[in-house]
């Protein structure tokens, strides 16, 4: 193996690193996030698309700049190493409790459709035995299964046929009826199915062709867009706007239109297939948690991880109040959207420091 | 050392989940998966729930255990049941839902099958169904050379060309026409005729409430109006003289309809076009079809007589504002703004409408 060696990320891991961050718990219940729309939400991921792509550009141009840096590390360098490690601590809690309400989300989905008469303690621990064995790998391990997931999830695509079939192609119809505020809402609430790709700020150091980092990011980014793009436009046609509104998971519902002789409920089998989805992007999330502790800490230890991960676990299996959850969960997009026009501030950092550094020289 | 330390956590946690005093979830034996429901209209607060589960234990004596019982609630009337079943009652296997025509027209139908909806081990492909005296006796009643009312009614329901004249309305379809407002629901008809059960018809909601009850002859228009491809084979009498019939018996091979709007609202104007391709096997009268001539006039003939159908169907919903077809749906994607269901009752109200139809007749079989 090659875990000596720091660059190891090859294109197509990079490509696959970035789609597969991104498409977690988001895309099950899309068509609902975005339904404050109504009919008109279908070209909503295309935008949304243009929007992640653009605010890739300053990530990159950044961390091109400081090839062997990651986020945490540039942190303290950018903003001074006291500021960077308060900034980095809450950037660490930050990510736990993200993770949790991945890992939440997901858990009560599972309670709800597959298993509706167990509690969730068990199921959860054998996701976190799967999760910490792949973080354990380091990032190409999460690369690697990443691909993996791709591949094992991309075919249920072929299920959204039956939706086609029955739904109204009329629905498409680009009328615009909604307002700037519905647009607003839309697309806040869709931004957080987009994120994730920002997680390249940590992994970028490992990249071996850090000058080719921006086209393969883009292409992650796309080939998740055209899947939203795809998913919300047969939720458009296949529902109504009462149905969009309503119904929490449109994906199960779009799964469960599927007629097969030989098998039904698929969407519980779709369900369960979407743990890999929500396993990779956890594992990114908790790679990048553990190498946040390891900059606080300045140093590098396994144990970080197990101590996250029980923090999350923690987090997770603490009853809190389900209006609680929901605004807070709901609050951690703002922080989330501020970590990634956070490298603006920093490229404007960079840009004093090395001005000041021309004008002593 | 930490990884022990993980280890025994992990282990703590696993196993003392099994302390838990929770009852174990049911084993596949225990277990009664409901493949039918009727639902009977009791009174204005209450309805009566009846339950059909196919036998599993070969010395009963009859193919099915049919339970019942009346609540207010449907979840209600299942607890009720429960203390008479001998195992434990799932609907991860429903495949029907049957609402006699009584319940159906007490507007109540639409909160049970969102129940249903919102259900999540239910599939969306569960049929949804109007009885016409009594769910329960469906349910309840002897077919003899029948394999069993479960398997029966499976098979009869599920899409065919033949049985194409009435809509299979899901419970998503159901939803889906309940919740858009230029939509109202249609659901298949079905009488018990004794030995066997009919698909008769097509029932008409108004909203919330049955109001119409079509035959088949009708429901197929519908059904070609709301562009079904594939229809069963009809017969079109072309004239009546006496005892001279001419009459031909047209197999559909595609139906297609085109709707175009003026795109206008307060002067709505459609108009549609219907489009059928067919092969004629059985014809009883003066014509000869290897005559081009006279060929062409029977394709004229069918064709005007589909249209005076379409048209008369048509005026009959926008005379009671009922539209299980869509019509206003045409005008609603041009339109700029919220659109409600008044605004599709308006339409209906004003909406002026031209039909052309244009039959082809493809085949006359492998003799001359």
């Amino acid at each position: 193996m090659d875990n000596n060696k720091l660059k190891k990320l090859k294109p197509y891991h990079v490509i696959f690193l970035v789609q597969n961050s991104m498409v977690a718990l988001g895309l099950l219940s899309l068509p609902n996030e975005l339904s404050s729309m109504g009919y008109s939400q279908w070209w909503i991921p295309l935008m949304l698309g243009i929007i992640a792509n653009l605010t890739l550009i300053p990530i990159i141009w950044l961390f091109q700049r400081y090839p062997q840096d990651n986020l945490f590390t540039l942190n303290e360098k950018l903003i001074g190493k006291f500021l960077g490690k308060i900034l980095n601590t809450f950037l660490v809690v930050y990510l736990i409790f993200f993770i949790a309400s991945i890992v939440e989300g997901y858990l009560d989905l599972i309670k709800i459709i597959a298993l509706p008469d167990r509690t969730i303690a068990g199921p959860l621990v054998v996701f976190f035995i799967v999760l910490l064995y792949i973080v354990h790998g380091g990032i190409k391990s999460i690369a690697r299964f990443c691909i993996l997931s791709f591949f094992l999830t991309i075919w249920m695509a072929y299920f959204l046929q039956w939706s086609i079939l029955e739904g109204d192609i009329r629905h498409l119809m680009p009328v615009s009826n909604f307002t700037f505020h519905e647009f607003l809402v839309a697309s806040r609430n869709g931004y957080f199915a987009i994120c994730g790709y920002e997680l390249i700020m940590t992994y970028f150091p490992y990249i071996i062709n850090q000058k080719k980092a921006f086209k393969h990011a883009s292409i992650g980014i796309w080939i998740t867009i055209t899947l939203y793009f795809s998913v919300t436009v047969v939720s458009v046609m296949y529902f109504t706007e009462w149905q969009l509104e309503e119904v929490i998971y449109p994906i199960l519902k779009l799964y469960k239109a599927v007629e097969l002789s030989y098998a039904e409920r698929i969407d519980v089998l779709g369900i369960s297939l979407w743990v890999l989805l929500i396993l990779s992007s956890t594992a990114a999330y908790l790679w990048v948690a553990k190498k946040g502790m390891d900059a606080l800490r300045s140093n590098n230890k396994t144990y970080h991880l197990y101590v996250i991960a029980i923090c999350i676990f923690v987090f997770v299996m603490i009853p809190l109040s389900k209006d609680f959850q929901e605004a807070f969960y709901d609050n951690l997009f703002y922080i989330k959207f501020s970590i990634i026009l956070w490298p603006n501030i920093l490229i404007f950092l960079h840009l004093i420091k090395s001005k000041r550094k021309q004008a002593s020289a | 050392m930490t990884i022990r330390l993980v280890f025994a956590f992990i282990c703590s946690l696993i196993f003392l989940s099994g302390c838990s005093l929770q009852l174990k979830p049911s084993a596949v034996e225990d277990v009664a998966l409901v493949s039918l429901i009727g639902i009977d209209y009791e009174d204005e607060n209450n309805m009566s729930v009846t339950l059909a589960v196919p036998q599993y234990s070969s010395s009963a004596g009859k193919k099915n255990q049919v339970y019942n019982n009346q609540a207010s609630m449907i979840n209600e009337a299942i607890v009720n049941i429960s203390s008479q079943a001998d195992k434990e009652i799932k609907f991860n296997g429903l495949r029907v839902v049957l609402f006699n025509e009584e319940f159906a027209k007490s507007g109540r139908m639409w909160e049970v099958v969102e129940h249903f909806y919102r259900n999540p081990v239910v599939s969306g492909n569960v049929y949804v169904v109007i009885v016409k005296d009594s769910a329960e006796e469906l349910l309840r009643g002897e077919y003899p050379d029948k394999p069993s009312i479960v398997s029966y009614l499976t098979a009869l329901l599920k899409p065919k060309p033949n049985i194409m004249n009435s809509p299979i309305t899901t419970i998503h379809n159901f939803m889906y026409a309940h919740s858009n407002p230029v939509l109202d629901v249609k659901v298949p008809y079905l009488e018990d005729k004794g030995d066997f059960i009919e698909i008769s018809g097509t029932g008409l909601f108004n909203k919330d409430k049955l109001e119409e009850v079509y035959s088949r002859e009708k429901a197929r228009i519908i059904q070609l109006l709301s562009g079904e491809k594939r229809l069963p084979a009809v017969k079109i009498q072309l004239s009546e003289n006496g005892e001279e019939r001419e009459e031909v018996v047209i197999d559909l091979i595609t139906s297609e309809v085109d709707y175009s709007s003026n795109k206008n609202v307060d002067h709505p104007l459609l108009d549609i076009s219907v489009k059928l391709k067919g092969s004629v096997y059985e014809y009883r009268g003066e014509k000869d079809l290897l005559n081009s001539k006279d060929f062409s006039l029977l394709e004229e003939e069918i064709s005007k007589i589909t249209e005076q159908q379409v048209e008369q169907v048509i005026n009959e919903l926008l005379e009671k504002k009922i539209d299980p077809i869509g019509f206003s749906e045409n005008f609603r994607m041009y339109y700029h703004g919220e659109w409600t269901e008044e605004k599709s009752r308006e339409v209906l109200g004003n909406l002026e409408y031209t039909v052309s139809t244009d039959m082809q007749i493809l085949a006359t079989g492998t003799l001359r």
